[in-house]
């Protein structure tokens, strides 16, 4: 049983029924091992009905003002072949991966054309109490393509549980950019979940820039594949949980050729009675000769009852590779600590000092500086004690 | 070693691969209820463990084979296999080597391990176990003056029956995993030690394994009780002849290390691998566990895995006692067409816990090489600490090499760290060393030799030798 | 001003302070010097309140209160300067930040009104030009990425924005080049006044030529074994440790 059974039941298709069958994934599904059902299977939800904005965004499952801008154009709702296998393996995964597949609300398919300079603002709206929303949003990028996606998060405040979910697939033609930038600052009873699903051609650049501190629940599926030689991508990510907040992304990368690239930098924060989850995979493929991958994973726990579970993997098949990974867990470093304090600082400031470091060896990495000093606020906003810092930057900074 | 040693050794395939013609008492193929009554009336059991296996078998009938690991093999009919097979002998077994059958004897000297008390490499005590049960212990003496208990676990149950019964299953409970409940079941043989209170075990102890008989799976089970400070050293060797078939091994191997206390186990795992198209072989399905009961106790596993045609083994920690510590160290090689999913588990219960991961993989050929590990940390493990490093190396294009190192840290003050790389052997690295006038093999082997050097300094003296010379017939022709 | 008392301190059950007896009068310079090992880092650890390290007796009275009750940050409010013998990197913290936020959180102890930006940056400016450190300096991250030489000039810095009432200098000139030895030297030379006191760790007679100490202690084994003026340093540099030690 799960909250999703009657609004299935309603929904007469293949897939639906299947998604009933199957139910929500349990613990015993490796990939779901960590993650907390019972707010999913409790609530009983039902469709969320989009609301008014003047923005680009995405409300109730549904893409509301779709910008006119030049490169890129809105095309017919049918997926390539190759759109539809990647889709179906996301929605084969699990029994939520059916599920949202089957509840799809609204789908949109962008092209952004060849040699084209785009830039996209999403917004998220929160959905309303026990309400949820289910879309897809299909990106081509033509050859030579650059496109910077902005996805920011509202936050108001409902007072239960609501859920938003976006399939997304990026398909990186020959020569082409694109930027990424999520920025979840959901509400604290959403339920978010994304599911990313990025092919890279030949020289083809992906990057993404995830910082997640809001929801209840977040739950991100990244898959990348380098399909084309010289093709690249990078994932910096930040999630800070605290309250009884629960994050978790998987993230994987696939060396499908030789002389691609890859790195993966991912840090986790928990106060609180926060868990966080990471699991970050990469598979160089037999013939993928003269790639590169390197993954960093560390994890800042700050209280008693904080938890997280990091979990690096490689899967190596070629042998002219070289592949690394590195992975942290501890508290905040007490040398480091004793240096501020020495220098006068109280013990409350040293630690927001040494958080807001911590965060910021991300953060700093977003390049789109309007986003970039968002974040940095919201996330002076969520420290304990980051007044000190954020007057600072503000005195200080040129 | 001198070049010539090496060159005798690098010449034989795998030299272990000879079928001893002995005598043996091997009951037919097929698991059921009966077959363990049969195994435990055999034994001459006493009742309590005889229900104990009943016990397991009922609950491994629950279970399903895991299916997680990085490995692809058919599955396994349990109903193919021998669950017992024994040397013939007369009455109880022999007192002496003088009763020992020479065949046996022969056997053991083919595979380098002298039984004969004289000949004996100084201070290692040896319990020899070929097929399902253990055909000789020596020193026996020497080790009974000092208190320490070793023999087999078959002998233990009847003249230590308190302890057997106290330790048995306190580790790896009969429901534990498939293999393990399975091992529960039907367990043949295996040794049994026993440290009594600050005593220092004065010598090496060692057991080896042989699987000598056609369809027969070996079910060792090993037991060792350190009490309070005191200190064993322990090895185990494993080989088998050269057969065509797959051949299961599945062991169960439970430490308890009291206060103070501190256990080193030693592996050199060189079951047949099976040949080059991966045909014949060993599964090896073991599953050993220590646990550290009293503070500051210590565990330490050093693995050298050179054989199997699969490999699923995880020696783990778990570490109650306050500032126990438990170490991991380990090479595995995969070549052939082997495939090994090994690591540890190292679960951090009392406070101030500390432990330390060093593995190292080696994939040739075809071999699939992964590391599986995860480091555990409960609330209350005030200032745990924990170091891994796992290493691989790629020695050509067909193999492959794997890393999946899981952590699950509940407790802010715990400190974590963990490095993991793959490269393959560097062309500067083989190119200096030819240019200083090695060949190609040797500098790889010296390479290697390096690459494991952190691992085999963490064995016996004896034994790191014996390691060395293993690796490097392993490697042969891997380059080419 | 300071008086440490048959001062014992440990490390992981390890003894190495054992009985450590000096009076540092105001506005004295003092140097220390003694064999690697000796237990010099641990003193002045101890008197900036690192945790590490276990006082097992003794006190140490500085300006009439027990300094071993203080946190390290009451310490660094009540004027103690600690210069790393190895300087702290802190990724993700900028230096400015770290200055002005130590700046200001003490002169609030001193009942200093706050600097505003404007002032703040005047100052770091000037003190920047005294240690020929360039300001871009400000904007990076706390040591991080600095050579040796940098990191001991950014402590030097910090010194003299912080107006430290007693500076423990712990092996401030080891990695510097002979230009940096003597911006260092002067610098220190700078902080010189009846209110400032310091504690001068080194191994070397070329820091002493440049910054006269008034008297010369010689730690070994966790004791002060010899005291003296500046004429002790030039008969260590001549007769070594080992030399004095015979005599
Ligand atoms: N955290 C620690 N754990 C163990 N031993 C320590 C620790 N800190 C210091 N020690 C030991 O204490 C002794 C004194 O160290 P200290 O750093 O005070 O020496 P020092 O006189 O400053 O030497 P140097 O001239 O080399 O800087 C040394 O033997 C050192 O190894
Ligand atoms: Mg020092």
């Amino acid at each position: 049983m799960s909250g999703f059974s009657e609004w299935l039941a309603d929904v007469k298709d293949v897939c639906a029924s299947e998604a009933l069958a199957v139910g929500l994934p349990t613990k015993r599904v490796e990939s779901w091992k960590y993650v907390p059902i019972r707010g999913l299977a409790r609530t009983t939800w039902q469709p969320a009905s989009p609301q008014t904005t003047e923005q680009f965004a995405l409300t109730g499952g549904q893409f509301v003002n779709v910008p006119k801008v030049d490169g890129c154009a809105v095309s017919e709702n049918t997926l390539t072949a190759s759109e539809q296998t990647r889709l179906d393996r996301m929605s084969q995964a699990h029994g939520f991966g059916l599920t949202q597949a089957a509840l799809e609300n609204n789908r949109l398919v962008l092209t952004i054309q060849k040699t084209a300079s785009v830039v996209l603002n999403l917004h998220h709206l929160a959905n309303q109490a026990s309400s949820a929303g289910f879309a897809t949003l299909v990106l081509r990028v033509e050859a030579g393509g650059q496109l910077t996606l902005v996805e920011q998060f509202e936050s108001t405040d409902i007072e239960s549980a609501n859920l938003s979910s976006l399939r997304c697939l990026v398909a990186l033609s020959r020569d082409s950019s694109v930027t990424h930038v999520r920025f979840q600052a959901a509400n604290a009873t959403a339920h978010v979940f994304s599911n990313l699903d990025v092919e890279c051609s030949e020289n083809a650049n992906y990057r993404l820039q995830t910082i997640e501190f809001g929801s209840k629940l977040a739950r991100n599926d990244i898959y990348i594949a380098l399909v084309g030689r010289e093709a690249s991508a990078s994932v910096n990510g930040l999630a800070i949980t605290s309250g009884t907040q629960y994050h978790d992304t998987h993230l994987a990368i696939d060396h499908v050729v030789g002389e691609t690239n890859s790195e993966m930098t991912f840090r986790n924060m928990v106060d609180g009675k926060g868990e966080a989850t990471f699991n970050g995979r990469v598979l160089i493929c037999k013939d993928s000769q003269r790639s590169a991958t390197e993954q960093s994973i560390a994890n800042l726990l700050l209280s008693e009852s904080a938890r997280v579970n990091p979990k690096p993997e490689l899967e190596i098949y070629a042998d002219d590779v070289t592949a690394s990974h590195g992975c942290t867990v501890g508290s905040l470093n007490k040398t480091e600590l004793f240096y501020l304090k020495s220098r006068g600082l109280s013990e409350a400031n040293a630690r927001a000092f040494l958080q807001y470091a911590f965060a910021e060896k991300i953060v700093e990495k977003i390049e789109h500086r309007d986003i970039r000093e968002l974040v940095e606020t919201q996330l002076l906003g969520e420290l304990k004690h980051g007044e000190l810092i954020a007057e600072l930057k503000e005195s200080v900074d040129v | 070693m001198s070049q010539q040693e090496i060159d005798q050794l690098v010449d034989q395939d795998y030299k272990y691969g000879f079928v001893t013609d002995i005598e043996s008492d091997t009951l037919p193929p097929g698991l059921n209820e009966d077959v363990i009554r049969e195994i435990s009336t055999r034994k001459c059991e006493p009742k309590w463990l005889l229900e104990w296996r009943l016990e397991a078998y009922a609950k491994w009938l629950e279970m399903t084979p895991p299916e997680w690991a990085h490995l692809d093999y058919p599955p396994i009919n349990f109903q193919a296999i021998s669950y017992f097979s024994a040397p013939k002998k007369q009455g109880d077994g022999p007192k002496s080597l003088d009763e020992v059958d020479p065949a046996l004897i022969e056997t053991y000297n083919k595979l380098g391990i002298p039984l004969e008390e004289q000949k004996m490499l100084a201070g290692v005590a040896v319990d020899a176990v070929f097929d399902s049960v253990s055909v000789v212990t020596t020193f026996k003496e020497k080790l009974h003056e000092a208190g320490v208990v070793f023999c087999p676990l078959s002998e233990a149950v009847h003249s230590h029956p308190e302890l057997v019964r106290k330790f048995l299953g306190s580790v790896v409970p009969q429901n534990d995993n498939y293999y393990g409940a399975l091992n529960s079941a039907v367990f043949s043989d295996g040794s049994f030690v026993y440290i009594p209170k600050g005593v220092r075990c004065p010598m090496e102890l060692s057991t080896y394994f042989r699987i000598n008989q056609q369809n027969t799976g070996q079910f060792e089970r090993t037991l060792i009780v350190a009490e309070e400070g005191s200190y064993v050293s322990y090895l185990e060797g494993c080989t088998a002849p050269q057969r065509d078939e797959n051949q299961l091994h599945a062991a169960v191997v439970e430490l308890v290390a009291e206060t103070d206390a501190e256990i080193k186990y030693s592996t050199v795992q060189n079951w047949f691998a099976g040949d080059d198209e991966g045909k014949g072989g060993i599964y090896n399905f073991v599953t050993k566990r220590g646990e550290c009961r009293g503070d500051r106790a210590k565990i330490s596993w050093t693995q050298l895995e050179t054989g199997s045609a699969i490999t699923w083994k995880y020696p783990s920690c778990v570490l109650k006692g306050a500032d126990s510590v438990g170490e991991f160290y380990s090479v595995a090689v995969a070549g052939k067409k082997q495939q090994a999913d090994t690591g540890t588990k190292m679960v951090h219960i009392g406070p101030r816990t500390r432990s330390t991961i060093i593995s190292k993989g080696i994939s040739t050929a075809r071999g699939q090489n992964a590391y599986r590990g995860l480091v555990k940390v409960l609330p209350g493990a005030v200032d745990a600490r924990n170091f891994t490093q796992c290493d691989s190396l790629l020695i050509g294009d067909q193999c492959g090499a794997h890393t999946f190192p899981y952590v699950e840290a509940q407790e802010p003050s715990a400190q974590l760290e963990h490095e993991a790389t793959t490269s393959k052997v560097s062309d500067d690295q083989l190119f200096y060393l030819r240019t200083r006038g090695m060949s190609e093999e040797d500098a790889l082997n010296m390479v290697v030799n390096g690459f494991c050097k952190e691992v085999f300094q963490k064995l016996p003296m004896e034994f790191a030798v014996e390691a060395e010379a293993l690796l490097g017939i392993t490697l042969e022709g891997a380059i080419g | 001003m300071l008086s440490i008392r048959n001062l014992h301190a440990r490390v992981s059950d390890k003894p190495i302070l054992k009985g450590i007896n000096l009076e540092i009068g105001t506005g004295e310079i003092h140097a220390i010097m003694g064999p690697n090992g000796s237990g010099k880092s641990t003193l002045s650890s101890v008197l900036a309140g690192r945790d590490d390290y276990e006082v097992t007796d003794g006190e140490v009275i500085y300006m009439g209160q027990n300094l071993l009750d203080l946190e390290p940050e009451e310490r660094a409010w009540a004027g103690v300067f600690l210069s790393f013998q190895y300087p702290v990197e802190i990724p993700g913290v900028k230096n400015i930040y770290l200055l002005k936020a130590a700046v200001n959180a003490i002169r609030e102890h001193r009942e200093l009104p706050e600097l505003k930006a404007g002032d703040f940056l005047k100052l770091v400016r000037e003190k920047l030009k005294v240690m020929q450190m360039d300001e871009s300096f400000l904007h990076r991250n706390v040591n991080e990425g600095f050579s040796g030489g940098e990191k001991k000039r950014n402590e030097i810095l910090q010194m003299q924005l912080l107006e430290p009432t007693l500076a423990l200098l712990d092996e401030t000139d080891s990695g510097l080049d002979v230009d940096a030895l003597r911006i260092v030297g002067e610098g220190i030379n700078r902080m010189r006044s009846p209110e400032c006191s310091v504690l001068l760790i080194t191994h070397y007679q070329r820091l002493l030529d440049i910054v006269k100490p008034d008297f010369v202690h010689v730690l070994a084994h966790g004791e002060i074994k010899l005291s003296g003026d500046h004429t002790l340093a030039e008969r260590l540099e001549r007769e070594g440790y080992e030399g004095i030690e015979a005599a």
